[in-house]
């Protein structure tokens, strides 16, 4: 028997409904000068409604509802496509060096030589993981690094006197992210299909190229954690039609440290650092989404960069970019995950970021091999080639057979302490469960996964129902999220607005 | 060779060889055997390390030495974001790791702590703007204005946005990323006494008025409450009744801790709000991660047309008790992707879980405090430079907690690096403008930094 796993069931009430009138927790400092006056029209007649509760009662609302909730720090996270890595707690106390997290953006050069530092340094060494001639790490997570990633795409055609190239063509097994950037930079969207392996179409490709055609996106490895052996060909075909090839790089785990992104034939290429490089996700964010591009479109990353002038040692930020998109963020973008990410990569050096990804290929084919042998589990696609870091295993016989779906199977495994595969992605393959264990993860949890998995095929087919009612172990059962998306109640104020 | 990743990874050398073995493979690269032998690198890439924990510490302590410790420079920087005093117990807080290293709570069974939390954050940021509905979060302010800007232009299908009044120059250029290569166009209307022009906009949007539907072009206004130069125009709601006759939307930008103290924007009927929730008890982290504010009036059909994650209170279907999770997802990429309402996946929530438990440690009565606190301090370190032989601060008034301050005939860098030296940051330049510098006044500033900073102003102009 896999052995499941209790997670706390507070019951915890709302902080707004906590408390009682005059309890305190954080003070404010009053300091010794004249109480300023506001203007008698721009006066609150009401001061906000927030809770009023002890300090203690705060830390213990916050701490319990903490253990309602699952991270990676709690037990495994096999999400595909998130990499959800070990955070090492190195890279948390570097974070919060007072020079570091303390500082303002806009504190003048000479007095935060060491921030500038930290992002030129991660500046180069994305190139020298990918081969490419500029780096910039404004984007803020890797959605608006595809965004910045289809403004230079633009800016570089259009500074070719090429106003004609509107469309970008994205493979359908993408991340939703990818059509949603290309549209908000302007572009209109041409889906790919893919092959029955899953592979880029080559024919389908060609046909799609024309001079309309401003970039080809794709992911390598793809969604479904294949390598795409025809990368270089698909490079050449989209070079060959004056497009530019992109590498949303959100599965890089699976190649870091092995290939190059210039070899194969890439111009852009956008890095989630929260991923790849061990940012923590933060219940959601924050990311960091650095883009590289090659030679030609160096002038177009967004202003300003860190730079270094050797000769007089000094740090500072070059924003004489006249060719430059512009701006995406106020500032410099995620410094506190560009830090930790950098941290990550000069602990792990050139032979550690490679073991990493050696370690993460293994996992993933280790449980592949174990999860094809499980009655109910399909492994679609591409038969006998190894994956990546992540894979997809599809329980369409389980379905057929016993009416458990893969968001059952999602739901089941909650109950065992290990956080779902995603679900239903790639929308190209049926009852897809997107599993990524990343190299963090020891053997032991490995066999985990594969034990809770049987365990729930074997319910499945002796006793459906059981199924039906997990998670029973976690803080809470099943929600109604279908009430919820017809009448959205999205704050206590909209509750009390609609009752008075 | 020193193998220090091996801290990282969840096996060990052996039992790696014992899972190949098991998987029926020899070597580790026949894993790699489908990648183009040719791509392959040869030899491990160049770069530092691999480094011990000791050296990595080491390494970056010595980067660290070369910025100024943050801490013990009294700053006066702001613009957008400050460095506030951050209570102990949210320090503490912010380090649980079952909140920072889970992901975006799309089971939301598993994940009830994220999910309640964030909802806490929505509804009492709600209260204190005064607005119905807070997204959970947007990058920064910069890109939440940019995402505002395209979500009045969706709901008004008209390209034309007025941005008026002073606003920061790099929201601005982010706004102008967004909006242009969406088809919008961007109207500047600075106005000229550092304050929102209020009369010119009345006397613009009641020509609109006065046009047949089909002639008007604009989509609404932003402005911000206070603004850039720190200054609270008139009161708004004159200009906001004729930009809602014109079928215009408003949308304005805050400076969360000021409404303890200011009417927010919810009671003179703006429609969407955006702002920096770093001032919410976060670290300035160098400019990031940041805490965009979205949030708009509850309309059924506007609540499908905002950017971004929400989060909604529902309940457990077999117990009827109450459960949260994320709602109108329908809106987003990973289900709309090219006709989704923008493309934003990762989003800040740590940040906004760290200001809700700023906003609920300091309550009802310590926001109000705080903000006032600001305020105070604002006003006593703008009359005592005032009083300076040519210095004028501030430039233009009323004003919260920034100020425009002009230092005269003093350089920029001059000025700069005598405070530096000295342990002050004399705030950020306005380019353009003499020695003109925005100041912003925080709850880490004792009356003695305050102090201090007005007798070396004296010694510098002197």
């Amino acid at each position: 028997m896999a052995k499941k796993r209790q997670q706390a069931k507070w019951d915890e009430d709302l902080i707004m409904n906590k408390g009682a009138p005059g309890r305190r927790a954080h003070i404010p400092e009053q300091i010794d000068v004249p109480k300023a006056e506001i203007p008698r029209d721009w006066q609150r007649a009401e001061p906000a409604d927030l809770p009023e509760v002890s300090e203690l009662e705060l830390v213990r609302h916050v701490v319990r509802l903490s253990q309602m909730n699952h991270g990676v720090d709690v037990g495994p996270y096999p999400l595909g496509s998130c990499t959800m890595k070990y955070n090492p707690k190195i890279n948390e106390r570097i974070a919060r060096f007072d020079a570091f997290a303390m500082m303002h953006p806009d504190t003048p050069d000479i007095a935060q030589q060491g921030n500038i530092e930290v992002l030129y340094r991660l500046q180069e060494v994305l190139k020298q993981i990918t081969g490419f001639a500029g780096v910039t790490v404004q984007p803020a997570a890797g959605a608006q690094g595809e965004y910045v990633g289809m403004l230079i795409a633009k800016a570089y055609h259009e500074d070719q006197g090429n106003k004609k190239r509107t469309k970008v063509i994205i493979p359908d097994s993408a991340h939703g992210t990818n059509p949603a950037s290309a549209a908000m930079a302007g572009y209109k969207v041409v889906e790919l299909p893919s092959t029955e392996n899953g592979y880029v179409d080559l024919d389908a490709l060609e046909a799609a190229l024309d001079d309309t055609v401003a970039a080809f996106m794709i992911t390598n490895p793809n969604t479904l954690g294949i390598f795409e052996p025809h990368v270089k060909e698909i490079s050449k075909l989209v070079h060959e039609a004056g497009a530019l090839m992109y590498l949303d790089g959100a599965n890089f785990n699976g190649v870091v440290g092995m290939v190059k992104s210039i070899d194969m034939g890439f111009d852009i290429q956008h890095f989630n650092l929260h991923k790849t490089f061990s940012g923590p996700h933060g219940g959601g964010g924050p990311g960091c989404g650095p883009v590289g591009v090659s030679d030609q479109l160096v002038d177009y990353l967004p202003a300003p960069l860190a730079a270094y002038d050797a000769e007089k040692d000094h740090y500072y930020f070059d924003t004489d970019r006249p060719k430059s998109i512009g701006r995406v963020h106020g500032y410099h973008g995620n410094f506190g995950i560009a830090i930790r990410a950098l941290a990550h990569i000069y602990r792990n050096g050139g032979p550690g970021l490679r073991k990493m990804c050696e370690a993460a290929v293994l996992n993933a084919n280790y449980l592949m091999e174990k999860v094809k042998q499980i009655r109910g589990y399909a492994v679609p696609n591409a038969k006998g080639v190894p994956r990546k870091h992540e894979f997809i295993a599809s329980p369409v016989p389980l379905m057929k057979d016993t009416g458990i779906t893969a968001g059952d199977v999602a739901k089941a495994l909650l109950d065992y302490g290990i956080h779902s595969p995603t679900v239903y992605f790639p929308m190209i393959v049926k009852e897809a469960l997107l599993i990524e264990p990343t190299e963090g993860e020891t053997r032991d949890d490995l066999d985990h996964i594969i034990e809770a998995l049987k365990e729930i095929a074997k319910d499945a087919y002796e006793n459906a129902d059981t199924i039906h009612s997990m998670p029973e172990y976690t803080a809470k059962g099943r929600l109604d999220e279908y009430e919820l998306a017809k009448n959205p109640v999205l704050s206590q104020r909209q509750t009390k607005q609609t009752q008075s | 060779m020193s193998t220090y990743y091996e801290s990282y990874i969840g096996t060990s050398e052996q039992e790696r060889q014992e899972m190949l073995k098991d998987i029926g493979k020899s070597d580790i690269m026949e894993l790699f055997a489908d990648i183009p032998e040719d791509l392959i690198l040869d030899n491990p890439l160049d770069i530092p390390g691999p480094y011990s924990e000791q050296d990595l510490h080491r390494l970056f302590a010595k980067i660290a030495a070369k910025s100024k410790n943050s801490t013990e420079l009294v700053s006066f920087l702001g613009g957008g974001i400050r460095q506030m005093y951050i209570p102990a117990a949210i320090e503490e807080l912010m380090r649980r790791g079952e909140l920072y290293t889970s992901y975006t709570p799309y089971q939301p069974e598993i994940s009830q702590g994220m999910l309640q939390i964030l909802y806490e954050y929505q509804s009492m940021l709600a209260e204190i703007l005064a607005m119905d509905v807070v997204n959970a979060s947007m990058y920064d302010w910069a890109s939440a204005l940019g995402e505002a800007i395209l979500v009045m232009s969706r709901l008004t299908r008209q390209n034309k946005v007025i941005i008026a009044g002073p606003v920061a120059p790099n929201r601005i250029a982010v706004a102008r990323s967004y909006a242009e290569s969406s088809g919008q166009e961007l109207v500047l209307i600075p106005g000229d006494d550092g304050k929102l022009p209020i009369e010119k906009l009345i006397q613009l949007f009641k020509e609109e008025i006065g046009k047949s539907r089909k002639d008007r072009q604009y989509a609404g206004i932003y402005f911000e409450v206070p603004s850039y130069y720190g200054t609270l125009p008139d009161y708004p709601e004159e200009l906001i009744n004729i930009v809602h006759e014109a079928n215009g939307l408003v949308t304005v930008g805050v400076d969360p801790i000021s409404l303890g103290v200011i009417s927010p924007p919810g009671t003179y009927d703006a429609d969407f709000v955006v702002g920096e929730g770093q001032l919410l008890g976060n670290a300035p982290s160098s400019g990031g991660p940041l805490l965009g504010i979205l949030a708009s009036k509850y309309d059924p059909k506007w609540v499908r047309q905002i950017p971004g994650r929400l989060v909604g209170a529902t309940t457990e279907i077999d117990s009827k008790l109450p459960g949260y999770c994320i709602t109108l997802q329908t809106r987003e990429q990973h289900i709309r992707r090219e006709k989704a309402t923008s493309n934003i996946c990762t989003n800040e929530s740590i940040t906004a879980v760290n200001a809700a438990i700023y906003m609920a440690a300091l309550g009802k009565q310590g926001y109000v405090e705080l903000s006032q606190s600001l305020a105070d301090r604002a006003q006593y370190l703008a009359t005592q430079l005032d009083t300076i032989d040519g210095i004028t601060a501030p430039v233009y008034g009323p004003v919260y907690a920034e100020f425009v301050v002009d230092f005269g005939n003093i350089d920029h860098e001059h000025l700069e690096e005598i405070c530096i030296a000295a342990g002050y940051v004399p705030g950020v330049r306005i380019e353009g403008m003499g020695c003109q510098r925005l100041l912003a006044v925080t709850d880490l500033h004792s009356k003695s930094d305050l102090d201090g900073f007005i007798t070396l102003i004296k010694e510098v102009v002197a």
